[in-house]
């Protein structure tokens, strides 16, 4: 599903943000980046979703090579891809309906269409009643729900969280993970960057540790090889 | 379809949750094109001006001695039946009966003359068709190389006054409107940029979950064709004030000059049509302008 060989990234003027990175993630798994903070995992995240491009090395998503898709394909690579945010990124003067329907929007899904399936996402984050409420209402897990809503409403092949649950209490943190648990169960690659230690020991799932750039550790949960080892 | 509908809904949100600053834009828009319907009214009542005082101008065209009175009335009728023109014949009697009358009691004078020393005349009105400044000086330059003709007569200089006029006129109006176009160009622009920049939250999360930038585009272009039209309406409320308050004084003070100054309708269906197209063009000129800028960054 993601296949890195030898990427870099490097910004203008400052020390290389990752260093030869070589990872293959299969489809239906659940990896966990971890690292301190500046070691490259929001960096790694942004360039499966084309928010950056590799300095060198190649990087396939979905069986696509980003260095050839130019910028006209970013756009439909990205539909394959769900994104989850630290700080959510709702609109606020939207309803929790309109911003999960956002997705589908763009696809060009018929309205009705668009809402029968937007609700039926909302039931599966268990917000069904809270279609018509606007995020301010909502509370910080609640809201990083409707997010996980809307990166998933398409059934994207890929879902990247980037820290979902740093702005969240002990219990809301749970409450989130269980559910990207629950559609890693159902087929969909997970990618979850946090540095929260507890979640990497309470998961037991395949764990990529990031420092200065560079992969230090890539190990498997119990029972499971490392993947192309 | 869908997707349509998706954008004009966008737009129209956009639309309302930008109020003020889309009226500032579609304000803009509605004075520029009020600028160019009241230069474009300026240059027609010059041209209708100078028309009409065409319509007014005689021609004289003197007759050489040589020419019989016969060859002056074939000429007369060749001119009323090729120029359609008012033609009449003056012969040297009648031109110095005239001289007399005018000249009152000092006409006794030329009583004493040897022989009448004035020409017979022809004296012209042009078809009502080719009475602008530009044919009279056609046809009297025409005139001037009949063989039969000595000289030829007309207000030239008092025409060509006025067509310099009606020209430095059309000139000031299409450099004052392309000046305003311009200025309404760049309010347009900087309030979409602020539309824009207000919904850059929208166009990242649009981004995010795989919109092309036609997609992020297409909404602020509608609104931008939206504010063209509701400047077209502004500028044609306008027009249609000054063309029952203003337009009919204006009529009143220029009667000096001729009773019935054609003045241009200023509401025309075609003219309506045209502001609501170049509203539009103006609106959608400034968005791309707009969006342009935003999605470089």
């Amino acid at each position: 599903m993601i296949q890195m060989f030898h990427v870099s990234k490097r910004y203008q003027g400052d020390a290389p943000a990752l260093v030869d990175i070589n990872l293959h993630v299969e489809k239906g798994e659940f990896v966990f980046l971890t690292g301190p903070s500046g070691a490259g995992k929001t960096t790694l995240l942004k360039l499966i979703f084309c928010a950056e491009l590799p300095t060198s090395g190649q990087l396939l998503v979905t069986g696509r090579n980003v260095a050839r898709i130019g910028r006209s394909g970013v756009p439909y690579l990205r539909r394959h891809i769900g994104v989850v945010f630290q700080d959510f990124k709702l609109l606020p003067n939207r309803t929790v309906l309109d911003n999960v329907a956002l997705t589908l929007d763009v696809l060009g899904v018929p309205r009705r269409e668009s809402v029968r399936r937007v609700k039926g996402m909302l039931k599966q984050v268990g917000l069904e009643h809270k279609a018509d409420s606007f995020p301010p209402r909502l509370s910080g897990g609640e809201q990083q729900r409707v997010a996980i809503a809307r990166a998933l409403v398409n059934d994207p092949a890929i879902l990247l969280a980037d820290e979902p649950t740093g702005n969240l209490d002990p219990k809301l943190t749970i409450e989130i993970m269980d559910l990207l648990r629950d559609f890693s169960a159902r087929g969909t690659t997970v990618l979850v960057a946090t540095h929260d230690r507890s979640l990497l020991e309470r998961y037991q799932k395949r764990t990529i540790a990031i420092e200065g750039g560079k992969v230090v550790v890539d190990q498997m949960g119990p029972g499971r090889a490392l993947a192309g080892a | 379809m869908v997707k349509l509908v998706y954008f004009l809904r966008t737009a129209l949100g956009g639309l309302r949750q930008s109020f003020f600053v889309h009226a500032v834009a579609a304000l803009a828009i509605g004075v520029s094109l009020l600028a160019m319907g009241l230069s474009r009214f300026a240059a027609g009542a010059v041209g209708a001006a100078v028309d009409a005082w065409g319509g007014d101008v005689e021609i004289t065209a003197y007759l050489k001695d040589a020419i019989s009175p016969e060859d002056a009335s074939r000429l007369a009728e060749r001119l009323r039946r090729e120029e359609r023109a008012e033609v009449k014949l003056v012969g040297p009697e009648e031109a110095l009966a005239r001289l007399a009358r005018e000249l009152g009691g000092a006409g006794q004078v030329l009583d004493h003359l040897p022989k009448n020393p004035l020409p017979a005349s022809l004296e012209l009105r042009p078809a009502a068709d080719s009475r602008s400044a530009a044919a009279v000086a056609v046809f009297a330059g025409k005139l001037q190389q009949a063989p039969e003709v000595a000289s030829v007569e007309y207000g030239r200089d008092l025409l060509e006054r006025l067509q310099r006029l009606s020209l430095a006129v059309r000139w000031a109006g299409a450099l004052l409107l392309a000046l305003v176009l311009l200025a309404a160009l760049v309010v347009v622009s900087a309030t979409l940029q602020l539309a824009i920049y207000a919904r850059r939250a929208e166009i990242e999360i649009q981004q995010l979950v795989g919109a092309t930038d036609t997609f992020v585009k297409v909404p602020f272009l509608i609104e931008g064709a939206f504010q063209g039209l509701m400047g077209a309406a502004v500028a044609a409320l306008g027009l249609l004030a000054i063309s029952v308050y203003v337009a009919p004084r204006v009529g009143e003070a220029f009667s000096f000059l001729t009773a019935q100054l054609p003045l241009p309708n200023l509401l025309e269906v075609r003219g309506l049509l045209e502001l609501a197209g170049l509203g539009v063009i103006l609106g959608l000129l400034g968005s791309i302008w707009a969006v342009r800028r935003f999605m470089r960054l």
